[in-house]
């Protein structure tokens, strides 16, 4: 029984330049302790996809003119506001790429990790100091009682992570949205915090939303994906089908052209072109540009869903990539 | 098709009613206090000793003073003294003020810090008593007006100045200029200068109304321009003396430098909103 | 390696005095961005230099270029001596070095037509010529995959990956022997990526040019470079052929970020055992004494904090590496 459940969601930015379709259009579902890896590159709207509906983004100039996003069942975009918070940063948690800026510079840590246990789960100011310490351990950080009373730019950008993380699960929510979360981190650390991650995610049956452009994290710690271009869903599966048999020109383009540190590579095959203008999409495949296996039908209608396997559906027109 | 940044600038500038409101006040103000020796009905001394305070009528539009002098006419050839002071006073500000941060902000190291905390500590300074110290002393030099007021306002310049130098230096575009063995003034004169023009001269504009403002507080006192000259300063000042009886002796300046000081404020507004190149991408 | 490197770096120290107080004169500390660095750099190879934040990589390509003077050391270029030149001197050898930026929204000054971007050094050293210069820019232009009609439009008409390629054109213009390549494709997407990757690959092997690529990914490293350098707090930690590097990693740090790098391939990501390496980069104000890296090596002694150890050649091969602990 998935928890979460997006259908046709669709995302709009109203701008002097005109309208910017950042989300398409997209579906797909989350199940209890499953994590859905969203891959994209800039302009994918992987992003947006989460923030809109959380209302997290301006709106204007966001509109979101079609679409349901069902948390057990319960349409989130008709909920009201007092509602919305209620699951808003309690059973949806969210940790993004930059913690310098998702943490208060002015605040100490201690404060900003018990604010959410107080507000959303009413403890106490004493229980919600205890428990937060309990969590700074858990994700790893030593001498938690000195680490509550320091400011967030005494820390480096792994711990300041990693006190995100913390601060995401004191309240034991039930997704949690990884938004680039080790994109701005070096390699080592990276492998560090995503090792974290699996760890939680294994002991609590937490779900995990885990965006990011990094192939290789998405191998590693996602058990279904979605792959997403210019505001639409290109191909939607388990993680390993969709490494070895994509069935989408764009996945497959994508996969061939990354650089890998365990395979000698002598070309690289590359996607010409260019991330089309989201203010500019028809209502054709927007990848029609740069596709090496378009038709005509591709330029004026963009695909249905085409089931490949029970699990696996890809959204193109052709049938056969050789 | 080049679509520059100024040309970007210039739509979207356009684009704003109140900042084109403020350009064509300014425009229309600056063409009458420049054609005003042609135009201005009466000569600014003559007087009229039977018509002193006589209310606005057909022959004198706004007015006349207390010694009978149109004050229609007044309030141009004052127009053309605030006016002049204003840019005058400002250019100076920007000359010294520009080349005083760029240096510094460039140069960086000791040299920055020391002249930095030489503006720190001329900030602490309160400048109007400087300059009405400096009046009193030199007695009223109108050239000596410029100067000082122009020197009051070039620390927040070369402020600014200084901060975009810095934050210009560390761009890679000049890294790449250096890289490629362009020699230091055409890096200053070429990347630094254009990219630092943006900032300035909106700053240009919103100082100018400080300058006039504070000329207008000097003639005010007694301090600025010398009789029979007038400024909208000194307009006012009289204006205040016969509030009671001739209300219209001080509503006029009162509106034309509010006018003029709205009209600098808008189309400055308007200037840094449509020069910020992240605003260009929406 | 018989020929004679396009560029020698030898000792090369690149310590930023910290100060504080009123007036900045007070030194507080040293910050050791690039600390006693030698490598060679031979004509038409490209060396990878990898690392982590706070490694001294960028310092280190920029003091190569002198955009910060050293603080001490050797770097030969094209024979000469080139830390010991200054003013007119230095700016006539600039032409033989050259380098590519990594942010394509900042290296090109935007209220500059693309026309005046490229023309700029031809007029710096005055070699502008009206027409036949024109038609040179074109052709370059052209090479690097941008049409002509492109020299009179501004930086922010064009998109990511294409300011790329106009970064790479004014890297050529003044046709240099060397070129260092600052985290080129780090802030291009992935489809965008492999394309400037390729063109760099094609114009190096056409004009036999010596690339150092700077990059803090270690898969596009392993694409584009003939030999690749590890540094870690200032200092190169192995220095070896591209394969050798990565099939037989000597040095426990080098191992360590190898296995670290996330596998695009879900049957290998997820049965991958991690080297686990403690804590976090130490700062490079102040680092550890002795070897740099004993506060987070797996395989630490104690001699380790006493002695810094040296690149050493590891059984006669051309792979050089700095551990006391490896034999």
């Amino acid at each position: 029984m998935a928890i979460l459940e997006i259908k046709n969601l669709k995302a709009h930015f109203h701008t002097r330049r005109g309208v910017v379709k950042a989300v398409n259009g997209i579906s797909y579902s989350i199940e209890p302790g499953q994590t859905l890896g969203i891959v994209g590159e800039s302009g994918s709207g992987k992003s947006v996809s989460q923030l809109s509906y959380l209302k997290l983004l301006p709106s204007p100039p966001l509109k979101i003119p079609e679409g349901e996003v069902l948390f057990h069942g319960e349409n989130i975009l008709a909920m009201p506001e007092e509602r919305l918070r209620t699951i808003r940063g309690n059973k949806i948690s969210m940790i993004f790429q930059e913690p310098m800026t998702s943490l208060n510079p002015y605040l100490t840590i201690g404060s900003q990790l018990i604010e959410p246990l107080i507000i959303h789960l009413k403890k106490s100011k004493r229980d919600a100091w205890k428990e937060a310490c309990a969590a700074l351990s858990r994700v790893g950080i030593a001498e938690p009682e000195k680490a509550m009373k320091s400011y967030p730019h005494e820390f480096s950008g792994g711990m300041r992570q990693r006190v995100m993380i913390a601060m995401a699960l004191t309240t034991r929510p039930e997704i949690l949205i990884a938004d680039e979360p080790t994109t701005a981190l070096d390699v080592t650390v990276q492998a560090q915090i995503l090792d974290l991650l699996r760890e939680i995610q294994k002991e609590t049956q937490m779900a995990i939303i885990l965006i990011t452009h990094d192939l290789g994290v998405i191998a590693g710690l996602a058990d279904k994906m979605v792959v997403m271009y210019a505001g639409r869903i290109f191909e939607e599966g388990p993680v390993e089908k969709i490494f070895h048999q994509s069935e989408h020109p764009y996945t497959r383009a994508l996969l061939r052209s990354t650089p890998r540190v365990d395979v000698l590579q002598d070309k690289i095959p590359v996607i010409g072109g260019s991330i089309p203008d989201l203010s500019q999409v028809g209502q054709g495949c927007p990848f029609y540009e740069r596709c090496e296996f378009r038709t005509d039908i591709c330029q004026s209608t963009f695909p249905t869903s085409r089931k490949i396997a029970h699990n696996h559906e890809t959204f193109c027109h052709v049938e056969k990539f050789q | 098709m080049s679509n520059s940044l100024w040309s970007d600038a210039w739509a979207r500038l356009q684009k704003n009613k109140l900042a084109v409101f403020g350009a064509i006040f300014l425009t229309l103000e600056i063409l009458l206090c420049v054609l005003t020796p042609w135009i201005a009905p009466y000569g600014f001394e003559t007087q009229n000793l039977e018509l002193t305070l006589a209310r606005p009528s057909f022959a004198h539009w706004f007015g006349t003073d207390n010694l009978g002098r149109d004050l229609f006419t007044r309030i141009l050839y004052g127009g053309r003294i605030s006016m002049a002071v204003g840019i005058i006073a400002s250019l100076i500000s920007v000359v010294v003020g520009v080349i005083y941060g760029a240096i510094s902000g460039y140069v960086g190291g000791k040299t920055d810090t020391i002249l930095m905390r030489i503006v720190d500590i001329l900030y602490a300074l309160p400048f109007i008593f400087m300059v009405i110290i400096l009046m009193v002393y030199f007695g009223r030099n109108i050239l000596l007006l410029f100067v000082a007021l122009g020197l009051t306002q070039w620390l927040t310049m070369a402020r600014i100045t200084r901060g975009q130098v810095i934050s210009l230096k560390q761009k890679e575009f000049v890294d790449a200029a250096r890289s490629v063995g362009v020699k230091t003034r055409y890096i200053i004169l070429k990347h630094l200068i254009p990219n630092t023009l943006g900032p300035v001269i909106v700053y240009l504009t919103l100082t100018i109304p400080s300058v006039i403002l504070e000329e207008a507080f000097l003639s005010f006192l007694g301090l600025g321009v010398q009789a029979p000259m007038a400024s909208w300063g000194t307009l006012i000042s009289s204006g205040v003396e016969v509030m009671e009886i001739a209300p219209w002796i001080l509503l006029f300046p009162a509106l034309m430098l509010s006018l003029t000081l709205f009209s600098l404020n808008f189309l400055g507004d308007g200037l840094r909103d449509a020069l910020d190149p992240k605003g260009a991408r929406d | 390696m018989s020929a004679t490197p396009s560029l020698s770096v030898r000792s090369l120290k690149v310590h930023y005095k910290l100060r504080s107080g009123f007036f900045n004169f007070k030194a507080t500390a040293t910050l050791k961005a690039v600390d006693d660095v030698s490598f060679d750099l031979y004509p038409g190879e490209v060396l990878g230099l990898v690392g982590e934040s706070g490694c001294g990589k960028s310092s280190l390509g920029r003091a190569l270029l002198r955009l910060q003077e050293p603080t001490s050391g050797n770097i030969q270029l094209g024979g000469l001596d080139f830390l010991s030149l200054h003013g007119e001197a230095l700016r006539n050898v600039r032409p033989q070095i050259q380098m590519i930026f990594q942010d394509p929204y900042a290296s090109l000054d935007p209220r500059m037509t693309i026309e005046a971007t490229l023309r700029e050094p031809l007029e710096a050293h005055g070699l502008w010529s009206g027409i036949d210069s024109q038609k040179n820019l074109e052709q370059l232009l052209d090479r690097v995959g941008i049409g002509k009609k492109a020299l009179a439009k501004y930086p922010h008409e064009f998109s990511g990956g294409q300011r790329q390629r106009i970064a790479i054109a004014r890297a050529l213009v003044l046709r240099p022997k060397v070129i260092i390549a600052d985290e080129p494709v780090s802030s291009l997407d992935v489809s965008v990526q492999a394309q400037i990757l390729n063109l760099l690959k094609e114009i190096q092997k056409e004009l036999h040019l010596s690339i150092v690529f700077i990059s803090h990914n270690l898969a596009v490293v392993k694409y584009i470079a003939d030999r690749i350098a590890v540094m870690y707090l200032g200092k190169i930690v192995e220095l070896a052929p591209k394969d050798h590097l990565y099939s037989q990693p000597q040095h426990p740090y080098t191992q360590a970020l190898i296995s670290a790098v996330p596998i695009p391939d879900p049957r290998i990501e997820k049965f991958r055992k991690r080297i686990e390496l403690r804590g976090e980069i130490p700062s490079p104000i102040n680092p550890p004494k002795g070897c740099a890296f004993h506060t987070r090596c797996p395989i630490a002694q104690e001699s380790c904090k006493q002695h810094a150890p040296e690149l050493k050649n590891y059984r006669n091969s051309s792979q050089q590496f700095s551990c006391f602990e490896v034999k």
